[in-house]
């Protein structure tokens, strides 16, 4: 689809959407922290996303190219993620975001590993645009299954909340 | 009626997710400067607006190296009050407070001397009724506005107008900010997640299938 300009970046592109997947966990502390009236720790997480990717990801940038970078960029956001842990489990006691991530990670990673599968019984045949659409389709039926399977509670709720009526918690 | 003020906010109110009617509600103004936001809470039907605001431009907490010209400046653009008094005897309203000292407003706002103000929260305490004037579904749409940008304002007025508000309310109640943290994270990850690994698994396809349907000729 992109086209073999693109080709050079496919490990970026990879990068980037593992960098969105995981980068996500916790995304949404900031708001949190604003609203406790303590931005210190989003300056540090500032400070030290800057620094990582200046000590990591400009060295590995030059020395490897685009691979380098997004290894950098991977670095970051791992550094991200270690200082939004940290804050996160001064904030909320007991809290890991390892665990959470567990957790919150469950619905989305049977689909990952049903296509890995896949592709290991394919046994490295010709790709062809029939046979990626329907690894893509059941990616995403895969996806919604187990989302459904594993959350329903908690969809159960936020639709409730959409639609107005009578709301039942779901737990945390 | 314009005052030359010190930032132009005429655009704001619209962007903020600030109730369309206080009816019933005092509100306070704090650093009113020319009273804009008194003036506009009023206007919005606050049965009371106080408006508190340090005349004396030394009196404020500037950054540390501030440029004394610079403090100057904006307190001549202040010129005492002048266009607060302006705009209060051109609009009316009994309800309002002069701008007071700064032992006032720490009086007004319960704080002691070196202490910290309370903190900000939105819509607290505000009836179910009125919340519900705060569904980003009530939002006016932009017609003449592009299908992303729509769903981008939608995307930030829930954000603004729903989350982080609902944030603030329960800031000082751990328990349900912990339950809203889990939750909010757990259904954005619903789609973050495999949209991200998707895109890893996927982008060698993403990228190959064209390169070699151009050098077979076959669609791929």
């Amino acid at each position: 689809m992109l086209g073999e300009r693109w080709e050079r970046a496919t490990i970026l592109i990879q990068a980037f959407g593992a960098i969105a997947a995981v980068g996500h966990l916790g995304f949404n502390w900031t708001a949190y922290m604003r609203a406790r009236g303590d931005t210190r720790p989003l300056a540090v997480n500032g400070v030290v996303s800057a620094a990582v990717f200046l000590a990591a990801g400009v060295p590995l940038t030059l020395a490897l190219g685009l691979p380098g970078f997004a290894l950098g960029l991977l670095a970051m956001t791992a550094a991200g993620l270690t200082v939004r842990g940290l804050y996160l489990g001064r904030l909320f006691a007991g809290f890991h975001l390892g665990r959470h991530a567990v957790r919150a990670l469950a619905p989305s990673l049977p689909a990952p590993a049903v296509i890995l599968l896949v592709r290991a019984a394919e046994g490295g045949a010709q790709r062809g645009a029939g046979l990626v659409l329907a690894e893509l389709a059941l990616y995403l039926a895969v996806t919604v299954v187990a989302t459904v399977a594993l959350e329903r509670p908690l969809l159960r709720e936020a639709a409730g909340y959409l639609r107005g009526g009578t709301l039942r918690p779901a737990g945390a | 009626m314009v005052t030359p003020g010190w930032y132009d906010l005429r655009a704001l109110p619209a962007q903020l997710p600030l109730p369309a009617r206080l009816d019933g509600l005092r509100c306070l103004d704090v650093g009113t400067f020319d009273g804009f936001w008194a003036f506009e809470l009023e206007r919005r039907g606050a049965s009371e607006v106080m408006a508190v605001d340090l005349l004396d431009p030394l009196g404020w907490d500037w950054p540390a190296g501030s440029v004394p010209d610079t403090v100057e400046a904006i307190g001549q653009r202040k010129r005492g009050g002048a266009g607060f008094e302006l705009a209060a005897a051109a609009l009316g309203g009994a309800q309002r407070l002069r701008p007071r000292n700064r032992k006032g407003v720490r009086e007004l706002l319960g704080t002691p001397r070196g202490g910290r103000p309370q903190r900000h929260r939105p819509h607290a305490g505000l009836d179910p009724r009125r919340r519900a004037r705060h569904r980003p579904g009530r939002r006016r749409r932009d017609r003449s506005g592009r299908l992303d940008s729509q769903l981008t304002d939608r995307l930030d007025a829930i954000i603004t107008q729903t989350l982080y508000p609902a944030v603030c309310a329960v800031a000082d109640r751990t328990e349900l900010l912990f339950e809203t943290f889990v939750k909010s994270n757990r259904l954005a990850l619903m789609w973050a997640m495999p949209f991200g690994l998707g895109l890893a698994l996927f982008a060698p396809d993403l990228v190959a299938s064209c390169s070699a349907s151009a050098g077979s000729g076959q669609p791929s």
